[in-house]
């Protein structure tokens, strides 16, 4: 495989915007992040897609107004992990020569469902008969409270946390901070969550310039190292299951530390997915960014918080920035690589070298999720 | 040949499918062995107490849907995990022994055993 880096990066501030179309959403961004790499439309020679609500052939409705079809197009579900891994289908492009420079788009559109917990596929026996992804995590939440004699008030300082950082961030959709009692009071929505402890419907977009290292000198920005890719689904069973451990985040992560040929505490920033309060937690276990059990006490002691030993979705995560699900990986992309780059102001990691972003996808009974997908990149 | 088998109605039965190959049992039924691939499934009776694994009562969901309503899992004896809804009237915990019946729309229903 030859080196991979990313020279451009780009998102439009995620929120709510009912009157733009998926075209509308996307296009910004891939204009920003042409000229942050500073790229024409000559240089593209494949796109990848990641969406999961667009319909047929979202990607080349994007591009045909930018004249930028032509060239390959591929169009990706993987739920929440489709941004993440139409970077991966761009990186193993790529890293085997089958193409120099390739762009990725992640995009969607919740506000087109009105509000409310995600449409799942109802040809899940059990999402047909009423389970919602909030349920799943609430869920799990029960399990690891339990099990970990952790409080519903440890769960509640993640979203203090994430609020804290998205309101460094010009970009999340969640621009103020909130208390604990604020996050703890506000709507139930699957016993224990409350609102505040669940990302908000949004709708987003990002696009990032993907290229082989030896071919980055032709563009403007600082190449960011792609460093290794991992993807994985999650393997069903009819039978028990820990709930409370993420088995997809565990092995998908052993192994991209592995093909990187780091550890976690190489790490000097992550974006993972917070989809809901009790996924960080879990997520820090998951990548061994803490011991099992130790979860509460990293984020209590303000490890994970700007400022502290391995600072945790800087950007305000899922949490606060917002989780337009195809979007989700390509917007933690652009903020990995700006930290990396050094251009993120009062939200800045100092130094950061190595950054990881973890997203999981999807709602299928009997599995942990349908997907996961870790990249690292490092300057 | 597996034989297509739908859960039955407001049943006192909970009809599950034992593998005959490998002996792995999944509910609801399914048409072929996510083990072994092998098609060759009973139907068994599947046991109708077991041990609350984990649940929640959703309070905002699907607009089909009437809030609140409480989903949840449950383990039965044989390595078999089975959703089920609860009354939110009366939550149920994790470790909490269940009795379940199954319901109208052929979802179980669970409650605690301590109530029978």
């Amino acid at each position: 495989m030859r080196e991979v880096c990313v020279v451009g990066t780009s998102m439009i501030a995620f929120g709510r915007y009912p009157e733009r179309d998926y075209t509308q959403l996307a296009v910004p961004a891939i204009i920003g992040a042409l000229k942050d790499a500073g790229a024409t439309k000559a240089d593209i020679e494949v796109t990848y897609c990641g969406h999961s609500y667009g319909g047929m052939l979202t990607g080349q409705r994007i591009l045909r107004g930018l004249g930028l079809t032509g060239p390959p197009v591929i169009n990706i579900d993987n739920a929440c992990s489709s941004g993440s891994t139409a970077l991966r289908e761009a990186f193993i492009a790529v890293g085997a020569g089958i193409h120099d420079v390739a762009l990725v788009i992640g995009v969607d559109k919740l506000t087109q469902f009105g509000g409310g917990p995600l449409p799942l596929a109802a040809e899940d026996w059990e999402v047909s008969n009423g389970m919602v992804m909030p349920a799943v995590y609430a869920m799990r939440a029960q399990r690891y409270l339990k099990e970990r004699d952790a409080t519903v008030e440890d769960l509640a300082r993640v979203s203090v946390k994430a609020r804290q950082h998205g309101a460094r961030n010009p970009l999340a959709q969640q621009q103020t901070t909130v208390t604990l009692d604020e996050v703890l009071e506000s709507r139930p929505i699957a016993d224990p969550l409350t609102l505040l402890q669940c990302c908000p419907t949004g709708d987003g977009a990002a696009a990032a310039i993907v290229c082989s290292r030896e071919v980055a000198d032709r563009f403007t920005g600082t190449p960011i190292t792609i460093r290794a890719s991992s993807l994985h689904s999650g393997r069903f069973t009819p039978g028990y299951r820990d709930m409370a451990t993420a088995e997809i985040t565990v092995k998908t992560a052993s192994e991209v530390y592995e093909a990187a040929g780091i550890g976690p505490e190489d790490l000097d920033v992550v974006e993972l997915h917070d989809a809901f309060t009790i996924a960080e937690l879990m997520y820090y276990e998951a990548l061994q960014l803490c011991a099992p059990g130790k979860a509460v006490g990293l984020l209590l002691d303000g490890e994970t918080s700007l400022g502290g030993r391995i600072p945790v979705n800087p950007s305000g995560g899922l949490l606060a920035k917002g989780h337009p699900i195809g979007a989700t990986g390509i917007a933690q992309l652009v903020e990995v690589v700006r930290q990396l780059q050094g251009r993120c102001e009062d939200r800045q990691v100092e130094g950061a070298k190595v950054g990881l972003i973890h997203a999981t996808g999807g709602g299928i009974s009997g599995l942990d999720h349908g997907a996961c997908a870790i990249h690292i990149l490092a300057r | 040949m597996s034989t297509s088998i739908e859960a039955p109605a407001s049943s006192d039965t909970l009809i599950g499918i034992e593998c005959t190959q490998c002996q792995m049992r999944a509910f609801p039924p399914a048409e072929i062995c996510s083990n072994c691939l092998s098609e060759d499934l009973a139907t068994v009776e599947l046991p109708r107490d077991g041990t609350l694994y984990a649940s929640s009562i959703i309070r905002v969901g699907p607009k089909t849907r009437t809030v609140p309503y409480g989903v949840g899992y449950v383990d039965l004896e044989g390595d078999v995990r089975i959703f089920v809804h609860f009354d939110p009237a009366n939550p149920l915990a994790p470790g909490d022994q269940v009795h379940l019946h199954v319901g109208e729309d052929g979802v179980p229903v669970a409650e605690s055993a301590e109530a029978v």
